[in-house]
């Protein structure tokens, strides 16, 4: 069905950017700071299409924020404005065991962040930053985050956590993304953010970002060259380039002792433990398995949930990478017009075979539905009585699919309609399941054509 | 006790009867669409309760949908509505606003 088919391209897509993502993590781990690995990692095995996007969304919410936040340091002249965000972030990370490893999350986020609009931008001139300072936007951006959390919901722990989480995500997809040709994309969606994050509506253009950056994403994997790509996000990505700039300027103007933080993260893995300890908070507090809110007293969100049952799932199904059904592909039916009241069915034989039912039991159905009736000439096709349309056969079609044909217990196809007792079961051959259908009923059929001729039929 | 299984075993009351009632057991209501000459097409309801009053309905059918329809009486599926056009959407709404039927007990067919 036609319908299916953005589906499908966009499934694909995730699976495409699946891979690239699992390959990215292993290169990167040895050169990265261990720190990130595990929550990257995590990251990976979380992401089915679905959730991928759910991510993507978040976020792209967040760089929209970490562009107004950049907007009003430049109008309040930084420091002052970037200071008031960050001391916050400390206490917090007092109470969050696995906040420093967040905190260094948000740094290698800033780090990629900048490298990618570095690449994106080759125009931009004042690039000559260390990389450790220019780590700290991350932090700085993410966090006016929180206090709009806050305001959304009552519950300011929450919010914060929930960004942390997503940021965490957010350090995933960069490193992903990082030596592929998807910086670009992601330059791109933040630049779109800058003049989104203006207004305080994240959310109502995330979606549109959502949607902006997958495409964008599907463009970049087909193959574009990562310069071709800058060339026609050039405009865009520059400005997502200047917004860092401030922030970099803003952020390298306060906390010395943060940066410095940041800057041993950066350095090396033991400078997690450190960074753990000024904290005050216990160092390694994310578990083996990328469970952040292991060896902590806060409760864990959502989104982490979701990513361990993810995890756990894609772990005890290998071979079901996907994330979901194989969607199957069925041809669309050719519907000519015999005569001005005639129909033909060209490839009902083709079609019934691919769904592997009987032609009769597929005729009965749309008999039944379209309320005429019909026979099958030499060829095998099938003449309907009555004017109809392509789309009007399709609708019918898909109805029988639903029906007959899909398992309602795990959407797949691969089923077999037996009878026994004069009941029709369908059982699903992937899952096993089995339910019984209804057969199929010719309703009442009003009287349509002449009288004369009902009775000349009834006579003979 | 062992009586009362025995009349347990006389009657089976899952047994098939042999005859087709699942119309009526199911409690669906079908509206259908069928093709007349040309590009007419007429409506038919089939399956309403019994307890309606046939005639009313089709009374407020006509008068809501300004299009004429009839009653038209089947052995086997006794009343049947029939509108003239397709009126299947708004049939649907009407019964579903009057609380004569839920959304899950009407069957919408045809194309």
């Amino acid at each position: 069905m036609p319908k299916d088919d953005p589906e499908v391209a966009a499934a694909f897509a995730g699976d495409k950017k699946k891979k690239k993502k699992s390959k990215a993590p292993k290169d990167e781990a040895p050169e990265e700071a261990s720190p990130a690995a595990p929550p990257a990692e995590t990251a990976v095995d979380e992401d089915t299409a679905a959730l991928f996007e759910d991510l993507k969304k978040k976020k792209k919410s967040k760089k929209s924020s970490a562009a107004a936040a950049a907007a009003a340091g430049d109008n309040d002249e930084a420091p002052a404005a970037a200071a008031a965000p960050a001391p916050a972030e400390v206490p917090e990370a007092a109470d969050d065991a696995g906040a420093v490893d967040e905190e260094t999350a948000a740094v290698f986020a800033g780090a990629k962040k900048k490298k990618k609009s570095k690449a994106a931008a080759a125009a931009a001139p004042v690039d000559d930053e260390p990389p450790a300072p220019a780590a700290a936007p991350a932090p700085v951006a993410a966090e006016p985050e929180a206090p709009a959390a806050a305001a959304d919901d009552a519950d300011m722990f929450a919010g914060l956590k929930k960004k942390k989480k997503s940021k965490k995500a957010f350090v995933a997809d960069d490193e992903a993304a990082e030596p592929e040709p998807e910086a670009e994309p992601e330059a791109d969606a933040g630049a779109t953010a800058a003049p989104a994050g203006d207004d305080d509506a994240a959310a109502m253009f995330s979606d549109l970002k959502k949607k902006k950056s997958k495409k964008v994403t599907i463009e970049g994997l087909d193959g574009s060259a990562a310069d071709g790509a800058e060339g026609a996000e050039g405009a865009e990505s520059f400005d997502a380039a200047m917004g860092d700039k401030k922030k970099k300027k803003k952020k390298k103007a306060d906390m010395a002792a943060f940066e410095a933080l940041l800057k041993d993260d950066e350095g090396g893995d033991g400078a997690l433990g450190e960074a753990g300890d000024a904290d005050g908070a216990a160092a390694g507090g994310e578990g083996p398995a990328g469970e952040t809110w292991h060896g902590s007293n806060r409760d864990y969100t959502y989104q982490e949930l979701l990513g361990r049952v993810f995890k756990i799932i894609r772990e005890n199904n290998p071979d079901r990478v996907h994330g979901g059904p194989t969607k199957y592909s069925i041809v669309a039916p050719q519907i000519l017009r015999e005569s001005s009241k005639k129909t033909v069915f060209a490839n009902l034989v083709d079609f019934c075979r691919r769904m592997r039912r009987t032609p009769d039991h597929l005729i009965q159905f749309l008999f039944a539905e379209l309320g005429t009736s019909g026979s099958i000439d030499g060829n095998q096709r099938l003449i309907i009585k009555g004017k109809f349309q392509q789309k009007q056969i399709e609708n019918v079609l898909k109805r029988y699919i639903v029906e007959y044909v899909t398992c309602k217990t795990c959407k797949s196809a691969e089923t077999v309609l037996v009878k026994e007792n004069r009941l029709f079961f369908l059982q699903c051959e992937s899952c096993g399941s089995s339910r019984s259908v209804s057969a199929i009923k010719t309703g009442f059929v009003a009287q349509t054509g002449r009288r004369s001729a009902q009775r000349a039929a009834a006579g003979q | 006790m062992s009586e009362s299984i025995q009349n347990l075993s006389k009657y089976d009351p899952f047994a098939d009867t042999g005859e087709d009632s699942e119309l009526s057991v199911e409690g669906y209501i079908h509206i259908r669409v069928q093709q007349r000459n040309g590009r007419k097409t007429l409506t038919t309801l089939q399956g309403l309760p019994a307890d309606l009053d046939q005639k009313r309905l089709l009374k407020a059918f006509k008068k809501d949908f300004a299009c004429n329809g009839n009653i038209v009486e089947d052995e086997e599926m006794g009343h049947v509505i029939q509108l003239q056009g397709d009126q299947r959407i708004k049939i649907q709404t009407f019964l579903i606003t009057e609380g004569i039927a839920t959304k899950d007990k009407i069957k919408i067919h045809g194309f």
